[in-house]
């Protein structure tokens, strides 16, 4: 009998199909992955394993059976949410309760699973421990853990529940190569029998820890493409526009810097992760900064877009000295800098349409005298179909979610660009794609972006490589080799 | 979170500022005074510019207002003209009845807006929300005067199971006599209980739709765990200021209600002094009146930013906690 029999799923909203006629069947024990393209509705079918559609998603027609209950009625859902199956989601950073410690919480998934009262100590420290997490942070909040580590907490409740099948939803798209081969291996070896349905863009990692791949395409699900042997990993091709300037020549004479900050210390807690770090970015340039989750990346992208205040530091934007925070920039330096938060979900407003956050973003640009791409150019630009401008965030998927991101951070027309984590969720096409608009900004309107990321094929693309360690930005070490999982 | 305590509280006392030269300018411009009502429909005009006089009524306004203030900072309200009593004492004999009274009404309150507003935002859209939301249109479109005369006409003249006026001995605490607190209670209760329910109501109707909630919702929690252990937290923190809120608001409302039951408090003694023009007894309450507004505001503020555990990091932007700027 089979673990998981899904037939002839629809699914449907209110203006489009979102699966249709999706049939899976998952032995128990088997790995199965699930690739496809941003927002081709992966995570949706993960939901419907739990009986779950988010707002303004319906179930039309169909069947759902996990370990032979229809997750779809109430009796169902209660053997199959956290009994026989357990979601690990995308954007774990938003999904973890912020009012509660990580200790807490894995304490709760135990005594879900039925852990006594007595064992629920031994089984955190097992589980933090094999997932390679700091016994220390069952103290901390979410807020002050990294994106990675979220991830990883996220992994943990799940591992804890004792489920016959796991659905992992991009569990590596927050994670350095180092994190992600310690994930993959410890999803390969680390997990026993658990059957898995693993879903991401990452066709290696999925054919690393899966043994049956399948791809979603307009709503069904095709046999993979990558149901081949496990290839190397190729790295997309780097954006024409970006490779004349890729060699390491100095930054071109006369390029001004347009942000600079030297000596920040921030963190949380008594123990900063930035430590007199030092930055500078030149119009036109990017500089990617890479380094092991937790080391204080989206910290810095924080500070330098005066979100987060640092303990100690300098600014410069545009050679004049400036204040930390946002609020207290100059109006004209406000829009001047632009992020793309890395948690793009907390980013956006869940009430507010695409369209109107670009409006905003616009017309913020328009009242500074700044020349705005009109918003429908800023959504093919990002490669999202101009009928996402009516849908709020919670009708888009992780990658569509964090082009709109993108696509808002440009409206305001900036000059520095801080990327957090940018194409972590999307499939290897539209991370192309994003990468060549990115460079053609850079050589046409002189865009300088900072590009935080964990992937070595991403950072290739930039004309510098840094490295987060011991809270200082150092020239990373053979960057060009690409330390992949 | 020093800083935003210090912050705060230097606006509510700006705002106290403000509020005390409002009070004290406001009363001055009614027509007629103490003078006026002290002296006699029949004295004659010397006799009362004699009175005002005495006074001290006849000095500038801005001088009177900052003795005024000088002496209320030092506890002196003055002394009623009416009453000849100071009015000191007399806001320390009725304000702990008042106290009594709207506590036991925010009590009610808070209990009574958790059960109907965290299932009603929990299940938004369906059935029980919008029985409750109605509902609470309902309450919210009454007026307190209008909920009174009918609890009092239906429960003290048609069933004659409550006391219509809430006498109580000299000297007594209402604690005493509970019998006497029901119906005023009651009116403001439901006087308040419609905006405390559709505040909370909006808080978990967005906590439930966070994602964490819907990551709870799949790891298998759900019924009241769900709704202790995740939604309630995440929506604690806008509750207490919608409380807080609600509970200043009553502070007005209980005017209305003592005066309808004639119950011993700051409120009814407030109308009648109004009625009296008794112009040190209106500004001595009314002050107290805003003072402790004020200060359930502020106390609704400061246990919100308490409950936001970002802000409790060391990491504080403006100190408002870790905002990230989107």
């Amino acid at each position: 009998m089979s673990l998981v029999d899904v037939t002839r799923l629809e699914l449907t909203s209110a203006d489009r199909s979102v699966l249709a006629d999706c049939s899976l069947t998952i032995r128990p024990g088997e790995r199965v992955g699930l690739v496809g393209r941003s927002g081709s509705g992966k995570t949706a079918l993960a939901h419907a394993l739990f009986g779950h559609t988010r707002t303004g998603i319906a179930r039309t027609g169909g069947s759902v059976r996990v370990a032979g209950h229809d997750p779809f009625t109430a009796a169902g859902a209660r053997r199959v949410r956290g009994r026989a199956a357990a979601y690990v989601p995308q954007d774990c950073a938003s999904a973890l309760p912020a009012e509660r410690r990580i200790g807490w919480l894995l304490d709760r998934a135990a005594r879900r699973a039925g852990v006594p009262r007595a064992g629920l100590a031994p089984a955190r420290d097992a589980v933090m421990g094999s997932l390679g997490l700091d016994p220390g942070l069952a103290r901390a909040f979410p807020h002050q853990v990294s994106g990675g580590q979220a991830q990883r907490v996220a992994l943990a409740t799940a591992l804890l529940a004792g489920a016959e099948l796991l659905v992992l939803d991009e569990p590596t798209s927050g994670l350095d190569p180092r994190a992600a081969a310690d994930l993959v291996r410890l999803l390969r070896r680390g997990t026993g029998a658990v059957a898995m349905l693993l879903i991401s863009h990452d066709h290696d990692i999925v054919a690393e820890v899966t043994t049956r791949r399948l791809a979603m395409e307009k709503g069904g699900l095709a046999v993979g493409p990558s149901d081949r042997p496990a290839r190397p990993f190729s790295p997309p091709a780097p954006a024409p526009a970006a490779s004349p300037r890729r060699s390491a020549e100095p930054p071109r004479p006369g390029g001004a810097a347009l942000l600079r900050a030297e000596g920040i210390t921030a963190g949380h807690g008594a123990e900063p992760v930035l430590r007199g770090t030092d930055l500078e970015l030149r119009a036109g340039e990017c500089v990617a900064v890479m380094g092991p989750s937790g080391v204080g990346k989206t910290t810095l992208a924080r500070v330098l877009a005066g979100g987060l205040a640092p303990d100690a530091g300098r600014l410069w934007l545009r050679e004049e000295p400036c204040p930390w925070p946002v609020t207290r920039r100059r109006g004209g330096d406000r829009l001047l800098v632009a992020h793309v938060d890395q948690d793009s979900r907390g980013a956006l407003n869940p009430r507010e349409t695409v369209a109107v956050a670009l409006r905003r973003a616009r017309r913020a640009a328009l009242r500074r005298g700044l020349v705005p791409e009109p918003a429908a150019e800023l959504l093919r630009a990002v490669a999202l179909p101009a009928a996402s401008a009516g849908r709020v965030p919670g009708e888009l998927s992780g990658g569509e979610r964090q082009r709109v991101n993108l696509a808002r951070a440009l409206a305001a027309a900036p000059q520095v660009l801080l990327c957090d984590e940018v194409t972590a969720s999307l499939d290897p096409d539209t991370e192309r794609r994003v990468l060549a608009l990115l460079a053609e900004l850079r050589t046409e309107r002189d865009l300088a972006v900072l590009l935080i990321t964990h992937s070595a094929a991403v950072a290739a693309t930039a004309d510098r490589v840094l490295e987060l360690r011991h809270g200082l930005l150092v020239p990373a070490v053979r960057h060009r080799d690409r330390e992949r999982v | 979170m020093t800083r935003f305590l210090l912050a705060r509280l230097g606006t509510a006392l700006a705002t106290m500022a403000v509020l005390s030269a409002a009070l004290f300018l406001a009363t001055d411009a009614l027509p007629g005074d103490a003078a006026g009502a002290a002296a006699g429909a029949d004295a004659t005009a010397e006799e009362r510019a004699e009175l005002r006089e005495r006074l001290g009524l006849d000095r500038p306004v801005v001088e009177r207002y900052l003795a005024w203030l000088g002496a209320s900072l030092t506890g002196d309200l003055g002394r009623s003209a009416a009453a000849g009593r100071p009015v000191g004492e007399m806001l320390a004999s009725r304000f702990g009845s008042s106290v009594l009274l709207v506590a036991t009404a925010v009590v009610c309150i808070a209990v009574a807006a958790t059960m109907l507003g965290m299932p009603a935002g929990l299940r938004s859209g369906r059935p029980v929300d919008r029985l409750v939301s109605s509902g609470t249109v309902t309450l919210l479109a009454l007026p307190e005067f209008l909920l009174a005369t009918v609890l009092l006409a239906v429960f003290a003249h048609g069933a004659g199971l409550l006391p219509a006026v809430s006498l109580i001995p000299l000297g007594d605490s209402p604690w005493q006599h509970p019998q006497a607190l029901v119906l005023p209670v009651a009116s403001l209760f439901l006087a308040g209980v419609g905006i405390a329910t559709r505040l909370l109501r909006a808080a978990v109707a967005t906590a439930a739709e966070s994602p964490a909630v819907e990551q709870a919702r799949l790891s298998g929690e759900r019924g009241l765990r769900l709704a202790w252990s995740y939604v309630l937290p995440a929506a604690a923190a806008p509750a207490v200021q919608g409380l807080a809120v609600t509970t200043a608001g009553l502070l007005g409302g209980s005017l209305v209600v003592e005066t309808l039951f004639d119950y011993p408090g700051v409120g009814s003694e407030l109308a009648r002094a109004v009625a009296y023009r008794d112009t040190a007894v209106v500004q001595g309450f009314g002050l107290a009146l805003a003072g402790t507004a004020l200060l359930v505001l502020l106390l609704g503020d400061l246990v919100s930013g308490l409950l936001d555990v970002r802000s409790r990091s060391a990491a504080v932007t403006g100190g408002r906690g870790e905002r990230r700027l989107r």
